[in-house]
Order: C-alpha cells, then sequence, then structure tokens
C-alpha cells in the first residue's frame, strides 16, 4: 500500500503551545456521606497542580450508589444538566445499573483552572452509612513547560509492538484499609507505553473482573517518576477496563458494555523504571476476610528502536 | 512502523482521547458541552402531545443523543426538529432507544435548535400502568464568537 492510499488520521487535538497534557483523575470518596437520604449541595473537588480538563466521569452507580439525584457545575458554577439527573431513582428502574457504572462522556472537554473546582450536588444520599461510593472525573491535568503524555523515548526512530506486563499479587486476610500493599511492575528492555490496564480476581472472592463493583479494593497508581494520577486512591472499578463479555463471563449482568479505557493519553515507563501502584481494601470490606489473589495486566506497546 | 509521540490511544474512544471545543463546534462558535433533562410520570396509555423543553435565550443547542436514564416500561416517542418537522412517521418504541450513557442514541448529524427554541415532541405510554420516565437530550450549548 503506498503512503498516498492511507487515510490522513482524522484525530486532531492540539494542546496548546507551551503547555502538556499528562492523564489524571479527581475523584471524590462518598466515604464521608454518612446520612442516608440527605441533600449534600455544594460538594467539590479542588483542583490542584495544573488546569484540568474533564472528558468522561463515573462512578455515579458503584457498589453502592452515591446518590439519587445529581447536578454538576462548571468553572463557574454554571450547571452540566438543564435538571438534576435522576440516575439511581427509587423505582424500579432497570437502566440504573448503566446509568453511572458505564460512566458519561462529555463532549467537548470541559476546562477546569488551576485552584479552582468540581462542584456538585447530591439529592437523597444512599450510601446509608456503607462507605463505597465513589465519583470520579476523568481527563488530563494542563501544566505550562510540561510535556504531553506519552512521554517520548531517549532513543528514536522506534516503532511499536504489542506488549503487556503481567503481575499476580495476593492480600491476605485480615489486612486492613490503614495497611498499605505496594506493588512494583518493573519495566525490562525496552520503553513500555500503557494503554490499558485488565484484572481480574482469581482467588478467594468469586472469580470477576475487577473493573467490575466489588468494592474491595482502591488502588493509586504511580507514573514512571512515582507520582500519583489521581487525587486518591480510586475503586478499580474507576480505572480496570472491564471487556464486553464481562457480563456473559460473571453471569452478573452489571456491566454488558466495554467501559475504561485508562490510561488515556497513554503513559511511558521508560526501561528500567517501574509501574508502581498501591492496593487499599475498602474501609467497608476492613479487615479482609479470607486471603484474596488477583491477576494485573498492564497492555500496551513497547518501542524498539530502528536500527 | 516508526512512530512520533502521538497524544492518542488507540484503544479508548474518542471522546476520551479529547474533544475539544474547536472540533466540536464549526468556525466562529464554541460549544459547552450541555445536556436538556426531560422528567415526566405517565399514566397508563397517556399520551401527551406537543410536550417542549425551551432552550435556553444565550445559545443554541446542538442536540446530538439521547439516553433514557429512568424507565419503569415502555413507551413511544416521536420527535421533531426546530422547525416541527417530525423525524419520524409514527412513535419509536422506547426499546429501540434504549441504551447506556457509554453508548448513547446518537442521530447521524446533530440537531441544531436555535437559542430559544424548543426540543418538541410528543410522548405515549405504551405499558399500561404507571410509567416513570427521565431523557436526556446530550449535547452542546453553541455560543457565537
Amino acid at each position: 500500500m503506498s503512503a498516498a492510499a492511507i487515510a490522513p488520521f482524522p484525530y486532531t487535538y492540539h494542546t496548546p503551545e507551551g503547555y502538556g497534557d499528562t492523564f489524571y483523575i479527581y475523584a471524590y470518596d462518598a466515604d464521608n456521606l454518612q446520612t442516608g437520604g440527605v441533600n449534600y449541595y455544594n460538594q467539590k473537588i479542588v483542583i490542584s497542580d495544573g488546569d484540568f480538563l474533564v472528558r468522561y466521569w463515573s462512578g455515579f452507580t458503584t457498589s453502592v450508589p452515591v446518590a439519587e439525584q445529581i447536578q454538576i457545575r462548571d468553572r463557574l458554577r454554571n450547571q452540566w444538566f438543564s435538571d438534576f439527573l435522576q440516575i439511581q431513582a427509587n423505582i424500579p428502574n432497570p437502566t440504573a445499573a448503566y446509568m453511572g457504572n458505564t460512566g458519561w462522556p462529555v463532549m467537548p472537554e470541559y476546562w477546569y483552572p488551576d485552584s479552582g473546582y468540581i462542584g456538585f450536588d447530591l439529592l437523597n444520599v444512599l450510601p446509608l452509612g456503607v462507605p463505597l461510593g465513589q465519583l470520579a472525573f476523568m481527563g488530563v491535568r494542563r501544566r505550562k513547560g510540561f510535556r504531553s503524555d506519552p512521554q517520548p523515548s531517549l532513543y528514536s526512530p522506534w516503532y511499536e509492538k504489542e506488549y503487556s506486563f503481567s503481575t499476580q499479587v495476593v492480600i491476605k486476610s485480615g489486612t486492613t484499609s490503614a495497611q498499605t500493599t505496594l506493588v512494583t511492575v518493573p519495566i525490562t528492555d525496552y520503553d513500555f507505553e500503557l494503554r490499558r490496564i485488565d484484572g481480574w480476581m482469581t482467588g478467594g472472592i468469586a472469580t470477576t473482573w475487577m473493573g467490575l463493583d466489588t468494592g474491595y479494593f482502591k488502588i493509586l497508581l504511580l507514573d514512571s517518576n512515582k507520582l500519583q494520577v489521581s487525587n486518591v486512591p480510586l475503586l478499580l472499578s474507576n480505572l480496570f477496563h472491564v471487556p464486553s463479555p464481562a457480563a456473559v463471563l460473571n453471569n452478573s449482568g452489571a456491566a454488558p458494555v466495554p467501559k475504561n479505557f485508562w490510561p488515556c493519553p497513554p503513559m511511558l515507563y521508560p526501561v528500567n523504571s517501574s509501574i508502581n501502584f498501591n492496593l487499599y481494601v475498602t474501609a467497608a470490606k476492613s479487615p479482609l476476610a479470607g486471603t484474596q489473589t488477583m491477576d494485573i495486566t498492564f497492555r500496551g506497546v513497547r518501542r524498539y528502536p530502528c536500527q | 512502523m516508526p512512530t512520533n509521540t502521538l497524544m492518542f490511544n488507540p484503544l479508548a474512544p474518542i471522546v476520551q482521547n479529547g474533544v475539544s471545543r474547536e472540533m466540536s463546534a464549526p468556525n466562529g462558535y464554541y460549544d459547552q458541552a450541555f445536556d436538556y433533562v426531560y422528567t415526566v410520570q405517565l399514566t397508563g396509555n397517556q399520551e401527551l402531545l406537543g410536550q417542549f423543553i425551551p432552550i435556553y435565550t444565550y445559545a443554541d443547542f446542538a442536540w446530538r443523543a439521547l439516553v433514557t436514564t429512568v424507565i419503569t416500561g415502555q413507551y413511544g416517542i416521536k420527535f421533531t426538529d426546530a422547525q416541527g418537522y417530525y423525524l419520524s412517521n409514527n412513535y419509536i418504541n422506547s426499546t429501540a432507544l434504549l441504551c447506556t450513557p457509554a453508548d448513547p442514541f446518537c442521530w447521524p448529524a446533530e440537531i441544531l435548535i436555535p437559542a430559544g427554541g424548543r426540543l418538541l415532541f410528543d410522548i405515549i405510554d405504551l405499558s399500561g400502568s404507571t410509567n416513570n420516565i427521565q431523557i436526556v437530550f446530550r449535547g452542546a450549548n453553541r455560543f457565537a464568537l
């Protein structure tokens, strides 16, 4: 095929000159919303260390729904929706499981300045003392003088080839939410560009995709400089990919559509660096009952130098 | 294939890679994501004609997709565009419109409703009993620069 026969790449996103975009997630733990049935207005997630662009939000319907209705506001406190979204109604609603679970695209993206905040109102909060719900706003940080993800390699040119790093994590029975399980996956031989995270429980809890709402664990993923890519540890259902047939595999029907294609943009882990992440047991499942085993796969491409 | 450091994850949808205002709107305009929400409770077999949501007067609305966030039974709906031109010859069963926010029911091309206009439609209950419905009209407010 000649070069002329290749269709031009249609994606034309431009980051402003002098700025760099890096993958980031701002999340809001509903753990403090202990009183069910109450309205919580003016909740916020403060933006720090650079502007933030929201491209997706999810987590409203996690293991325990955060609330019945939600309104989100932009940087000027204008509403995202003309009225409250009634996502988790207290009526038989067959669509409820998908509304907050699979996430909502934001198109075009919403911009929040550094030191601003993502504000939102929650009506008829539902946790009833079970700290599991977590709202997550996915996108990129935009900072002056930074390089965008994925970082370039020190060698050039290169070509990409599919590659995955897989690791098995065992969390022992009795682990509490105050304890951290630090996992390190060394990056060997060549630079690695991370494009997706898959994980599934292989023992203990019934075998299941970890991107589904098991509500057992949270993860704090670090980049190659060991800086976290979310403001708080994320429920696995807000980061781990769920493939389309998950409902079939689990016979659960909880998430019949694929979700969580993170990180986006991809993140580079140079050779001899490592993928580091901390795993936490959620407060609701602490101390952990029974030893749990999970397989986590970091999927992406290796960059091979052209000889 | 030699590559550069394109800021794009080919395993992810376009929207997660980022759609900027410049990519969303035609020249001379800019878009701000916005959703209009319609909530109704229909009695069994009730038909409501000429239902509408008034569009704010400060921006046009580019209507792109539809999500039904709440439904307790089947309903039928018949939309029109900004000129009152029906977009179907009969009621469309809600089953054909059901979807998830991550995979909404999308129009082939956006439908532009001018500022101060209306999202206009007829709706009918098909379940025969009380039907709680919330429909979200997804799109963007379009401002002239």
